[in-house]
Order: C-alpha cells, then structure tokens, then sequence
C-alpha cells in the first residue's frame, strides 16, 4: 500500500514539473512572438518612411529613377514576405537601399539644409536605432527559448509538446543611416 | 542647498588626493592637539569619579580598582570619539578635495530627498555626503542616503548610493524598475496585488529575468510608450556592465532616482565616477525624452508619440 502511495506521489510530482515547465515554454514562446510583433512594428514604421523620403529626394534628384524603382521593388518584397527568415534578406537590402538614397539627397546642398528633409532624416535615424533595438530583443528571447527546449530535461519533452526551435532575425544594414 | 554656507572650497591642483594622505594628516593633527589631550585626560577624571561612584554604590567591593577602570574607561571614550572624528574629517576634507579636482561641489550633510515612492519608504530616512556638478545644467545630485525600518532594537538600517535629478517635465506618473526578487513575487501571489501598482511585462525575457517593471494600475500605454526597444536595450546594457549590483529606476512625475545598495567611500572614490558613467546613458535618455516632450505642443504632447 506505501509503495502505491510512494508511486502515486512521484506521478504527481513529475505531472506538477511538467505542467510548470509547460507554461514556462509557453510564456517564453509567446514572448517570441511579441517581439517578433515589435520588430515588424518597427520595420513597418521604416516601410512608410520610404514613400516620403523618395518624394522628397525625387524633386531634386529626378535622373535617379533607378534607385528609386529600386527602393519600391525592395519594399514591396519585405512587405510581402513574413516572419524571421523570409524577412532578413529584403529588408538588410532595403536598409542598405535607404543609406544610399540617404546619401544621395546629403549631395544637394540645398535638399541637405531643407528643414523637412532633416526632420525626415532624424526620424529615420530614430526608427533605424529602433529596428536595431527591437532586433535584439527578439534575438535576445529566441536565444533564451531555443536554449530551453535544447537542453535537458526539456528537450526530452519539448518536441512531444510542439515546442520547435524559434529562427533568428539575421542582423540587416540598419543602423547606416 | 549644495555648496552653500558651511562648505570648504578647494580650487583644482590638478593632482589626485590620496585619502591615506589626508587621513594620517588628520591623525598627526589630531595627537598634536592640546584639546584632544585634555579631553583624555577629561574623560580619564570623569571615568575615574564614575568608578568610584560605583564602588561606593556596591560596598564592600575595592573601590581603588574601580576607580583605575573608570580612568581606563574615560579616557578610552575619549580616545575613540577623538579617533572618530578625526576619521569623519579626513572624509569630508577628501571629498572636498576629490570632488573640487572635477569641478563638482560636495557637501557632507543634508537633507535627503523624499520625492520617489522609494526614497519616503522606511520609518526614518538620513543622508550625507551630496556631490553635485557632475553633468552641468542637469541639477543632478548623487548621495548617499540611509533607510531605516523599525524602531528601538529592531531597527534596520540600509545604506543606499542614489543619483537624483529633475527632469524638465514630467515623463510619467510613475515608473518602478526593481531587481527582480522572488520573495516579492510569491509575497504578491499569497498576499494580493497592491492597489496602487501593477507589474507589466514587456516583450524582452532577458528584462523579465532581472527586473520587475511597474508602473500605475491601469497605465500600462504610458509605460509602454516610453520603454521603446531601445530603451530596454538600454537597461539591458546597463544590467550587463554591473551585473553583482541590484540597481533600482524610479520615475515619479518629473522626479528620477536611481540607486544602488551600498555606500559611499573615500576608500574607493573611482566606484563614484564608474556609478554615474554607468547611469549616464540612462539618465541622458530620460532628459533628452522630457526635453523632446517639452518642446512639442500640448495637444500633440496629449495624444502621445505616433
């Protein structure tokens, strides 16, 4: 009869621990994806820059058509793509696209010294330093969720819960400008 | 209230003051003196007609012996409190010294700010050796500051090193980041939550694990608005450079403390300019945002940041 009850402890004990550590993983995987949220949050705050910026740049330097279909044919696919891995490579070519049209319009004396031009300019700054920063906490949260269900005793469980491996934002041009 | 009356001001030598220096001088200085030794030699008198009061009061004991510890004693006291202030003005001429070769001002006494949730917090509250000057125009202070809970025998004494300054408008009803502690966490499961406040949790894990953020119940937006990513990354810096010190944030309007557990000392003075390097960038952060806030219209100021 102990036996029984030494038995029915231990279950109870190990349905205890992994209820715990389940919810744990679901935190943790839901924070993933709240930073994920921010990222985006923050890339789609880049995206609405670049129409404004290109008006802008446009009416002194319209002979650049070529960098500026370029910057619409880049958004277009870091709009169009989703999540961590489809996303990395549009939008690192988008962030070095926005630095080159940047510098471009920093050639025009009077488009450099133009007052809406330099607020457009800081708030891409601000935004970019935004990106980045958002960037590394959602690396930072992947980093944390993906060592927890690798290492043991979670990762003899985690794959039996569908906890799978959370993917890196691969660090882009941002930054640049 | 810093550098005024009763302050000693030093001009910059552009030479470091070394405390043991300032201390074995304060010490020579001391011996020197006529009035230390009539103090001794006070205390020894006093000491001896206490003794023998005492061998009086418990006859048939040898009073003879009673009166040599009463000297013993006496002069023993005064030796001490002689030692000890010398000791108290070896700090404070050496903060004065250290403090003048950066162009800061130091005053070893004053009132202590009580103007944060945390700094009224306790039964009594001291604080002591205020340093200002060190980011011009900011009007930041850093101090000491002792809380004491309890009273009589059960009193408990904590020695906090704090940086306080004034934003140019309020950023925030209120802004608590704490090291996070799992005694407060299983005290708030058992006890209930405080009506007042309410811990949020932002997006970073990494913040989580070393901090708890709260803000006012039902004032999360606000909170979230100004801990933006960078922000975070920010603390998240910041914890990394001094991971073996639990630091604590607290934003109450336009008022900011930062503070640390420990204490200020003239043994270590390099600890003072490694503290506030440490919270510059956070404290820069927080006045460049009041500045900014302070520059946009009201209306625009309401509605918040885009």
């Amino acid at each position: 009869m102990t036996a029984f009850y030494v038995v029915l402890a231990l279950f109870a004990c190990a349905g205890l621990l992994l209820a715990f550590s389940y919810n744990r993983l679901v935190r943790l995987r839901n924070k993933v994806a709240e930073a994920w949220r921010d990222v985006d949050v923050q890339l789609q705050r880049r995206h609405d820059m670049i129409p404004r910026l290109v008006e802008l740049v446009k009416a002194y330097a319209a002979h650049e058509g070529e960098l500026f279909a370029k910057l619409a044919r880049l958004r277009g696919e870091a709009e169009t793509a989703s999540g961590p891995v489809t996303k990395s490579a549009p939008e690192s070519e988008l962030a070095a696209a926005l630095g080159t049209t940047i510098a471009v319009a920093e050639s025009y004396p009077s488009l450099r010294a133009a007052e809406n031009f330099l607020a457009l300019q800081r708030e891409i700054a601000e935004t970019e330093s935004e990106v980045a920063a958002a960037r590394i906490i959602y690396n930072g949260n992947v980093r944390i969720f993906n060592t927890r269900i690798q290492t043991p005793p979670v990762s003899f469980y985690a794959d039996l819960l569908g906890f799978e491996p959370a993917a890196f934002f691969q660090a882009g041009a941002e930054g640049t400008v | 209230m810093l550098g005024e009356a009763g302050a000693v001001h030093y001009a910059p030598t552009m030479s470091e003051p070394d405390y043991n220096e300032v201390e074995s001088e304060e010490r020579r200085r001391l011996l020197r003196s006529f009035g230390y030794w009539d103090l001794v030699a006070l205390g020894a008198v006093v000491g001896a007609g206490l003794g023998f009061l005492y061998g009086l009061a418990h006859a048939p004991r040898e009073r003879a012996w009673d009166v040599f510890a009463g000297m013993a004693v006496g002069a023993i006291c005064a030796l001490v409190v002689g030692w000890a202030r010398a000791q108290s003005r070896a700090r404070q001429r050496f903060f004065t010294r250290w403090a003048a070769e950066r162009q800061w001002l130091y005053e070893a006494r004053g009132e202590p700010f009580e103007d944060t949730l945390f700094l009224q917090s306790g039964d009594k509250r001291k604080a002591s050796d205020f340093f200002s000057g060190f980011w011009p125009g900011s009007g930041a202070v850093l101090y000491q500051h002792k809380r004491i809970v309890g009273r009589g025998d059960d009193e408990q004494e904590t020695d906090y090193v704090v940086l306080h300054f004034s934003l140019r408008r309020p950023l925030i009803d209120l802004l608590q980041i704490s090291p996070r502690s799992h005694a407060a966490e299983l005290g708030e499961k058992l006890f209930g939550h405080s009506e007042i406040h309410e811990r949020i949790e932002l997006e970073s894990t990494e913040l989580d694990q070393h901090f708890r953020v709260s803000g006012l119940r039902g004032r999360e937006d606000e909170v979230r608005r100004l801990l933006t990513p960078s922000a975070i990354v920010k603390l998240l810096d910041f914890q990394r450079a001094c991971s073996n010190e639990s630091a604590r944030f607290e934003i109450l309007g336009s008022n900011v403390a930062f503070l640390v557990k420990g204490t200020l000392s003239p043994k270590q003075p390099q600890l003072i300019e490694g503290r506030l390097e440490l919270w510059r960038p956070i404290a820069s952060w927080l006045m460049e945002e009041a500045d900014e806030q302070a520059r946009l219209p009201e209306a625009v100021r309401e509605e918040g940041p885009s």
